[in-house]
């Protein structure tokens, strides 16, 4: 990672939003983010301002269309704000260049979508450990991570399986050992269980509020969901591309 | 209506490439045969035109013996000569009259020797009957024109050059002797000069205007005619009793009125007429028809048989080649439109309007491409639609879209992997099973058109059922292809095992989505066009090379100087020749065709180069033949032979099967005893016509003229007959070979008068203008080209077919970290194993496939060789790997291009 920490504050922080936390995981500042141009433009993010600290797991929340899938792509590092700053601990995602911004996806944030986001021609374990060799471990390193984030899931007796041969709830599963593989600081979860039904969803939220303490990380998850939303140590609410206050 | 145009808007690309590929196939497939038959009509007549001898219809007849009256006056002549001439004309079957132009008629007499003063031996004279519509026009210089007499006495007319060659003039007399030795007297009546030389009714007898001298140089024969009339024939007739006069009846054949469709036909009428020549009303007891017509178009037929097919056999595989790639776009058109095919069915919509719907908008693409491709192919070539390969393509064009659609449509979208694994096992093997049968029909009936194919070759190929058979190479690829196919995941698999075992991640996700994203379809298509690439371009190489050999066996050297008869003068013209620039080497020697050899088992004929061993040994080091060391090694061995007086032994070079034997060459009336000194090195195989040449026996020339005086000499102390003098030109050469830039030039310049000189680039350049050797030539690029072009599309169908899944992959991919070039790499990964595999096994499948069918493809027809050619491949015919490697690139950075502008966070969203 070539890009360095930078001051939130000297990096735009907008005066007179909400306050600074310092050593925050996760502070976004006057971020603004616009799709399209002219008649047809769709204001995502209007001036949003959040800050999430380390070990904190923050639910989401809104309407479709609120904007916050947005968020969670800026802030993973998969999409860039057109005004406004997002640091990741402490590093300005937006200023970061293509190759850096994948290596902060690799190193620093992980991922779990509400398709699954898994690669179907690989294995259950293939897929867990595509973190690990992005990062080139060792082989035997890689073998012995995978083994036990598959256990830690509940799906090592799956480990040879590929992805349509799993049910919906085991894949995200998959996804979320995926996730923990590279050991990130922030994972990102964009409506983990909004294609699974209500007992597996339970089941993921549980699994997701359980790591998210086991490997003390921060957390930052989309979602409709109430129970997710009890389970979360906070939740914030979108509204049109606002951000209204906790929900 | 609007829907349709926005579907069809929306894969423009697709339907594009289907009108393209129409277009270009429709055009070929229609065109090339029409060109061939404008082609294969120029070839009969070339060959009719070029034929040497003449290919004239001859017909002969002797007026029979005791039947000449020496007072019958010129009435006879007129009855028996002209008026037989127009009767025979008239009496010629309706469908060859066309051919014929107008008949000349001679009436020739025996050889007969003759004495004047300049020629008091050696001369033969023939007396001869001119016709040609009428006697030919002379200005008589002295004297009269011939006219009857019934005194025994012959009277002629001589032109002005054979009186002075005889030394005679009007008025004189001389003798002749006919081969009884009675003898005839002659008288000249007068000496006259044609009015116009180049008239046709010289070309019977030319010797009436011009003598001509053959024979070895120390003992020349000069052969003249004598001008008869048709008053001084029948006393002619009768002085030359019993039967010594023969008329022959000419009828030239004009190659215009030919072409080949009709040439069967003319070959049947002829054979017919040679079988039963009474049905001409010719005169006389034993008519004879005689003509190398048949034979001519016999071989013309032959070759332009063998180009059709070989042809056919391109023109199938580009039909063929043509007809995967339509199926490969409209399986792509198909999963393109997966979706929406899947909803019109969830909707309700019947499997048959879904067809129907995709067979109307098939048809307007592939009726467009059609449309294109027949005026592309009426505007080379007018004629008829040639519709056999047209109606394969359009009829696949049109059915392939509606066919995957309706199979696309049917399939349930919740279709799973069944989580049972025993459920999976069987409907595996089910699968496997339909696989297996498939690809084994699919084999065995490739084996059977190839085997079939091998079996008649193509010259026999006639009519539209040899079509399949034509199909043969594209069977044998698309067969080929499939077992290819069955080796694509043992190969990726071990790659995979290796990957899985590797600390990264590129290697493990291209080839993992290779192994699983791979169709069989395109694979089979990618390799069945790579074929047909290879195989045209093996095809071409083969053909050239083949010529060039060709000429190489034919010519021998760069230059080649025969003489008619052998001289010894030929030494000092060879001189002449190693002197002039430009010539690097040259070799004079004796070349006899056909020799008899005893007690060498299996060959009782040979042909024997009498040469200059070290000379020739040279001659040959510069020609593809390569260095000789055996002809020194028969130059040392012949030195003692060559100033032998007492019979023994000749060393000689011999065919391998002989060497150890003790044969003997009958050579200038006495045998000669062979001594084997090794085998005869590589040497031009054909005889200069053409024809393949008999194993060949090498002496050294003066080494044969010894041992075959002493051998003369001891035979003719036992019996007292002399056959070989000490001065008989039993060796003199009769060839002149030369090698060098300069060797044709220099050879024209020195050549003796009357020699033959043939220029092996001449050669080699009239083989290439040949019309059905340079069509068949340039058809075979054209179709490699579009081949290669071909493979470039089912490599851009197949990644944009699999393109959706591989974006996606590829985005999970750089979500987790993966950089944007080495997602390019990834992409690169996954895209060009198996299309290299396909291109590097559909150029070995073409080289396999050209070795398989050289011979029953008759190739030899096409280069002029009396045997098949080596299988040759040249440079251009692997293109198609890098063009297909450098396609895989291009594909590659258009879609790393199309990501770039993709915003990842979109592509994991619920679709």
């Amino acid at each position: 990672m070539s890009a360095e920490p930078v001051d939130a504050a000297a990096a735009g922080a907008r005066p007179g939003s909400a306050a600074r936390e310092p050593g925050a995981a996760v502070q976004v500042r006057g971020v603004h983010r616009t799709f399209g141009r002219g008649r047809s433009a769709v204001h995502a993010l209007r001036g949003v301002d959040l800050d999430v600290s380390p070990g904190e797991l923050v639910a989401l929340v809104g309407r479709s269309g609120s904007g916050k899938t947005t968020l969670l792509n800026l802030v993973g590092g998969l999409d860039r704000p057109d005004q406004g700053t997002v640091l990741v601990d402490g590093v300005d995602v937006a200023a970061l260049g293509d190759d850096e911004q994948a290596e902060l996806r690799r190193d620093r944030v992980a991922f779990v979508f509400q398709t699954f986001g898994l690669m179907p021609v690989l294995t259950a374990a293939e897929n867990v450990g595509i973190p690990l060799r992005l990062r080139v471990a060792p082989v035997a390193e890689r073998e012995r991570r995978v083994e036990l984030l598959l256990d830690l899931v509940g799906l090592a007796p799956h480990a040879l399986q590929r992805p349509d041969e799993l049910s919906g709830g085991q894949q995200q599963r998959v996804a979320i050992a995926r996730a923990l593989a590279g050991s990130p600081r922030l994972l990102v979860a964009d409506e983990p269980t909004g294609q699974l039904d209500t007992e597996t969803g339970l089941s993921v939220m549980a699994l997701i509020r359980g790591v998210v303490e086991a490997e003390g990380m921060t957390a930052l998850v989309a979602t409709h969901d109430p129970l997710m939303i009890a389970l979360a140590d906070r939740a914030v609410r979108l509204v049109d591309g606002r951000l209204v206050g906790d929900a | 209506m609007r829907v349709a145009w926005r579907r069809a808007r929306a894969d423009l690309w697709p339907l594009l490439v289907t009108v393209l590929v129409v277009a270009l196939t429709v055009g070929l497939t229609d065109a090339v045969p029409r060109l061939l038959t404008s082609r294969s009509d120029a070839a009969v007549r070339d060959a009719v035109e070029r034929a040497d001898p003449p290919a004239d219809l001859v017909v002969t007849s002797t007026y029979g013996a005791g039947m000449s009256n020496p007072e019958s006056g010129e009435a006879e002549t007129r009855a028996g000569v002209d008026d037989a001439a127009v009767r025979i004309q008239q009496a010629m079957p309706r469908s060859l009259r066309p051919l014929l132009g107008p008949p000349a008629a001679d009436a020739t007499s025996i050889d007969l020797t003759l004495s004047t003063p300049k020629v008091p031996s050696g001369g033969v004279l023939w007396m001869t009957y001119l016709w040609a519509g009428g006697e030919p026009a002379v200005r008589w210089t002295s004297g009269a024109a011939p006219g009857p007499g019934a005194d025994g006495t012959v009277r002629l007319g001589l032109s002005g050059a054979v009186a002075r060659v005889l030394g005679v003039g009007a008025g004189d007399r001389f003798e002749a002797k006919k081969p009884d030795h009675t003898v005839v007297p002659v008288l000249v009546t007068g000496v006259f000069e044609p009015q116009d030389p180049h008239d046709r009714v010289w070309a019977a007898r030319p010797e009436v205007l011009e003598p001509r001298i053959v024979g070895p140089d120390g003992a020349p024969t000069t052969v003249v005619a004598g001008l008869l009339s048709a008053a001084s024939l029948p006393p002619a007739r009768a002085a030359l009793e019993p039967d010594g006069v023969t008329r022959t009846f000419r009828f030239p054949v004009d190659a215009r009125a030919l072409d080949y469709a009709g040439s069967r036909a003319i070959v049947q009428k002829l054979a017919a007429l040679e079988s039963s020549p009474d049905r001409l009303n010719a005169p006389g007891p034993e008519p004879r028809l005689t003509t190398r017509l048949g034979d001519v178009l016999t071989q013309a037929r032959q070759r332009v048989s063998a180009t059709w097919s070989q042809a056919m056999v391109v023109l199938a595989g580009l039909a063929g080649a043509a007809v995967l790639v339509l199926l490969v776009s409209a399986d792509l058109l198909a999963r393109r439109r997966s979706t929406a095919l899947r909803t019109l069915r969830a909707r309700g919509r019947s499997l048959t309007d879904i067809a129907a719907r995709s067979a109307a908008e098939s048809a307007v693409v592939v009726g467009a491409g059609a449309a294109v491709g027949l005026a592309l192919g009426a505007a080379a070539a007018r004629g008829p639609v040639t519709w056999p390969w047209v109606v394969v393509v359009v009829v696949a064009g049109v059915l392939a879209p509606p066919a995957f659609a309706t199979v696309t449509a049917a399939r349930s979208e919740a279709r799973r992997v069944p989580t049972d694994r025993h459920r999976r096992r069987m409907a595996q093997r089910v699968r496997t099973v339909r696989r297996l049968s498939v690809e084994a029909a699919l084999v065995v009936l490739a084996l059977a058109a190839l085997a079939a194919l091998r079996h008649r070759g193509v010259v026999s190929l006639s009519g539209p059922a040899d079509l399949a058979l034509a199909a043969a190479p594209v069977l044998v690829a698309a067969a080929g292809a499939l077992l290819l196919w069955r080796a694509v995941p043992p190969l990726l698999g071990g790659a995979l095992r290796v990957a899985r075992r590797s600390r990264r991640a590129g290697g493990l996700l291209a080839l993992a989505r290779a192994r699983s994203t791979g169709a069989v379809l395109p694979f089979v298509a990618l390799v069945v066009v790579t074929t047909l690439v290879a195989l045209c371009g093996a095809l071409a190489g083969t053909a050239r090379a083949g010529q060039t050999d060709g000429s190489w066996d034919s010519v021998g050297a760069d230059a080649l100087v025969r003489t008619p008869t052998p001289s010894s003068t030929l030494p000092d013209v060879a001189a002449r020749l190693a002197a002039a620039r430009g010539v690097d080497a040259v070799a004079v020697g004796r070349v006899q065709a056909r020799a008899n050899l005893f007690d060498a088992p299996g060959v009782d004929t040979v042909r024997v180069l009498a040469v200059d061993p070290r000379a020739y040994g040279e001659l040959l080091a510069r020609t593809r033949f390569g260095a000789a060391p055996q002809l020194a090694t028969l130059a040392g061995a012949s030195r003692e032979a060559a100033t032998r007086t007492e019979p023994g032994p000749l060393p000689a070079l011999v065919p391998t099967s002989l060497v150890g034997a003790h044969p003997s060459l009958r050579w200038a009336g006495v045998t000669v005893d062979l001594a084997p000194v090794g085998p005869a090195p590589a040497l031009p195989a054909q005889q200069p016509d053409g024809s393949s040449a008999a194993p060949t026996v090498v002496v050294d020339r003066t080494a044969l003229a010894a041992v075959a005086r002493a051998v003369a000499a001891a035979r003719a102390a036992q019996t007292g007959v002399t056959l070989v003098g000490p001065e008989s030109p039993v060796a003199d050469p009769d060839t002149i070979w030369a090698v060098g830039p300069g060797a044709a030039a220099a050879a024209r310049a020195v050549a003796p008068t009357g020699a033959d000189v043939v220029g092996r680039a001449q050669w080699l350049a009239d083989r290439r203008a040949d019309p059905l050797a340079g069509g068949l030539l340039a058809l075979v690029a054209l179709v490699a080209l579009v081949c290669a072009g071909l493979a470039a599309v089912v490599v851009v169908l197949d990644a944009a077919a699999t393109a959706p899944d591989r974006a996606r992959s590829l985005a999970t991919a750089r979500v987790l970290g993966l950089r944007g070039r080495d997602a390019a790499r990834v992409a690169t990964g996954e895209l060009l194993p198996p299309t290299l595999v396909a291109a590097v096994g559909g150029v070995l499948l073409g080289v396999l496939l050209v070795g398989a069918i050289v011979a029953p493809l008759a190739l030899r027809l096409v280069t002029g060789q009396a045997g098949d050619p080596g299988v040759v491949l040249p440079w251009w015919a692997v293109v198609p790997v890098a063009l297909l490697t450098a396609t895989v690139v291009a594909v590659v950075a258009v879609e790393s291009s199309a990501r770039r502008r993709e915003r990842l966070g979109q592509v994991l969203r619920v679709r």
